[in-house]
């Protein structure tokens, strides 16, 4: 892909400050550096461990978070610039849907007048064509013009994310933020959101921001992926890539973690060791030398104490922050080595059976 | 087995319904009760509540006058029944201003936050930590005692804590993802506030109006005891009892009657604001 990405995002950051007065406050550094691009009708996969910042990096790109620092740009526009009439256009253009169905609607507000909101606010259709469209809405996430009149409580946590999807989709968005939509769902519908996730990208060319923790979800719908751990990000990459090959070694953790991409499929559970860092931000150094094992392995040199890692390419396609991404340690023996074939055999093909269109 | 099942579901449903409808018709019926005497009280009764007939004083009741006659020979049926209409308009209206007051400064507070927010919780702060009756007080010392000084000492002592209530609803609503989605759509702060915020603080009003109506005519019925109220000769129930208080021992059957009203009045409006209550917190659960 070429010219200019959709979304172009450079050296994110957001620190939040403990409410109150005084300088005791702490402060917790909740994205640090964070840069990457989507280009149109592209998925990205942002992963990581829960309170790495995705949530933080998905309000920053819909303007709910105003960034510390860094910039967000959509179609070389600087988000910051926008304001009146271009920042409704921006709110057309971008929108979001949100992890927790519970809180994702007013309780008091039927689902007709929930879904009227994107049509009222930006002035696009009234009455009888109101209607129409949120009908169609209705219908194209799996839901009937029948259940309009019902109240968010009276559906379940499956159906309430469809409504979220069209709520977003109201306005014809090139990008949407979708914040871990199926996590909070039962494990069997969570696959028929997915599906319909699917569906949608591929009849409206969708661009998505596709934040998730669950890698497999991840690679049944997404191109490329990112990971972050505590605020940055440690590795980005095409995602057969990145889930065959991974090479930071959180990454490698996370990859071996998943039963389907363990080689033989046995099933492990969390490989990585170690305390997580939660005292200071690490200022300068690796921030994840607490818990790396390709550290320890290489006798916990002084080098990821002492400079950040920043990213730079990887073998393979994509980026990682490791200063020896390049370094074959026994991790990689223990999930890899043999592995290339033996992962695209077993581990992504059982995945794409189980989740149905999860080719290309 | 099946049949078992059934009575066992049916049985606790049965309970609920029938314990509702009776607070709430006793609620009702009592507060029927004050309307009726409020809007045609004075009519049905057609007697003039100030006719002095002093060789006719503390007399008992007869077909002539209902409930007899009070220190001066008027017609107690009739002064509880105009005194009503004054004890009525005193409690909306103190309720109204209070109501007038929170909801713009819950709401401006809660949601937008900042300095505004600091500002005007430190003076809600301090007007929660000056007894009402000493308001009240005060504002009798500055404009005398009369029907509005008593609806604005009440409508005072009331808008702070009513303020700090609305204010935390609207704290609680603004963090809901709701809010956040709205904001995405392009919502306008103002959009937001009618279409999200409203919505969610319409029974928490609805529910604390009524719960102040009844402290409205307790605390009427309190400071016109006190005679920082509504002054004789006009009527109200509160002046009602500090008339009737000089001859508590003479004649206590002319407390007891200028007393009953205000019991009544209260009992209704917190029978049904319970009700109320259940039948929220039933739409919240279900
Ligand atoms: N509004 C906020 N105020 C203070 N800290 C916050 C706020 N939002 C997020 N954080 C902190 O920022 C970090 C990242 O949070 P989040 O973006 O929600 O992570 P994730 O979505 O990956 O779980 C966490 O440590 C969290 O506690
Ligand atoms: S830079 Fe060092 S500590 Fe950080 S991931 Fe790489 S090997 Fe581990
Ligand atoms: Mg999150």
């Amino acid at each position: 892909m070429s010219g200019i990405p959709l979304l172009s995002v450079r050296g994110l950051g957001k620190e939040f400050r403990e409410r109150g007065f005084g300088s005791g406050r702490s402060v917790v550094r909740a994205v640090d550096d964070v840069s990457f691009d989507i280009h149109q009708g592209e998925t990205l996969g942002l992963v990581g461990e829960s309170g790495s910042g995705k949530t933080t990096i998905g309000r920053m790109i819909v303007r709910l978070e105003e960034p510390t620092s860094g910039r967000i740009e959509l179609r070389g526009e600087d988000l910051r610039d926008l304001s009146g009439r271009r920042l409704m256009e921006f709110r057309r253009d971008v929108q979001m849907i949100f992890q927790n169905t519970q809180n994702a609607f007013n309780p008091r507000r039927s689902i007709r007048s929930v879904l009227s909101d994107p049509y009222e606010i930006h002035r696009l259709a009234a009455g009888r064509e109101l209607e129409e469209r949120i009908g169609e809405l209705m219908r194209r996430v799996g839901l009937t013009p029948e259940m309009l009149d019902r109240y968010p409580q009276q559906f379940s946590g499956g159906q309430r994310q469809r409504i979220g999807i069209a709520r977003a989709l109201a306005l014809q968005p090139s990008l949407v933020i979708a914040d871990e939509p199926v996590s909070g769902l039962d494990v069997s519908v969570q696959a028929q959101v997915l599906n319909l996730f699917a569906g949608l990208r591929r009849e409206l060319g969708l661009a998505m921001l596709f934040i998730s923790h669950d890698l497999r979800a991840v690679y049944f719908l997404c191109e490329r992926i990112a990971v972050m751990y505590l605020g940055r990000l440690v590795e980005i990459g095409p995602r057969r890539r990145l889930l065959e090959n991974p090479v930071h070694p959180y990454t490698r953790a996370l990859v071996g973690s998943i039963p389907a991409f363990q080689p033989g499929g046995g099933f492990t559970r969390t490989v990585i060791q170690g305390e997580i860092s939660d005292s200071e931000p690490t200022a300068t150094g690796c921030h994840f030398a607490p818990r790396c094992a390709l550290w320890r392995e290489l006798g916990r040199p002084e080098r990821c104490r002492e400079a950040r890692p920043p990213l730079s390419p990887a073998p393979g396609g994509g980026m990682a922050a490791c200063h020896f991404a390049d370094v074959p340690g026994s991790q990689a023996a223990e999930f890899g080595d043999a592995a290339p074939g033996a992962h695209s055999a077993v581990g992504p093909v059982n995945l794409a059976a189980r989740l149905p269109g999860g080719s290309g | 087995m099946t049949a078992k099942t059934m009575v066992v579901t049916t049985a606790p449903k049965a309970a609920v319904r029938r314990r509702m409808p009776l607070r709430t018709a006793i609620g009702s019926g009592l507060g029927l009760l004050v309307v009726l005497t409020v809007a045609i009280g004075p009519w049905v009764i057609g007697k003039d509540p100030y006719a002095i007939d002093i060789a006719n004083r503390f007399a008992g009741p007869s077909a002539e006058h209902w409930l007899g006659t009070d220190e001066l020979g008027r017609d107690v049926a009739s002064r509880i029944a105009s005194g009503a209409r004054a004890t009525a308009l005193i409690a909306l209206g103190a309720v109204g201003i209070a109501t007038a007051v929170a909801i713009p400064l819950g709401l401006l507070t809660g949601f937008l936050g900042g300095w505004v927010d600091l500002v005007v919780t430190r003076v809600v702060d301090l007007f929660l930590a000056i007894p009402s009756l000493l308001v009240a007080i005060g504002v009798v010392g500055v404009f005398g005692a009369s029907v509005t000084t008593t609806v604005l000492a009440l409508g005072l002592s009331y808008w702070p804590f009513y303020t700090r209530l609305i204010r935390s609803a609207v704290v609680g609503i603004r963090s809901r993802a709701y809010i956040d989605a709205a904001r995405v759509l392009g919502a306008s702060r103002w959009r937001v506030i009618r279409t999200e915020i409203l919505t969610g603080l319409a029974p928490l009003v609805l529910l604390q109006t009524t719960v102040l109506l009844g402290f409205a005519v307790l605390d009427e019925a309190a400071l016109g005891f006190l005679g920082l109220g509504v002054q004789p000769p006009q009527a109200s129930w509160g002046s009602r009892l500090a008339e009737s208080r000089e001859f508590i021992l003479a004649q206590p059957e002319l407390a007891l009657v200028a007393g009953v009203p205000i019991v009544v009045a209260v009992f209704a409006v917190n029978l049904l604001s319970d009700a109320l209550r259940d039948r929220l917190d039933a739409r919240r659960i279900s």
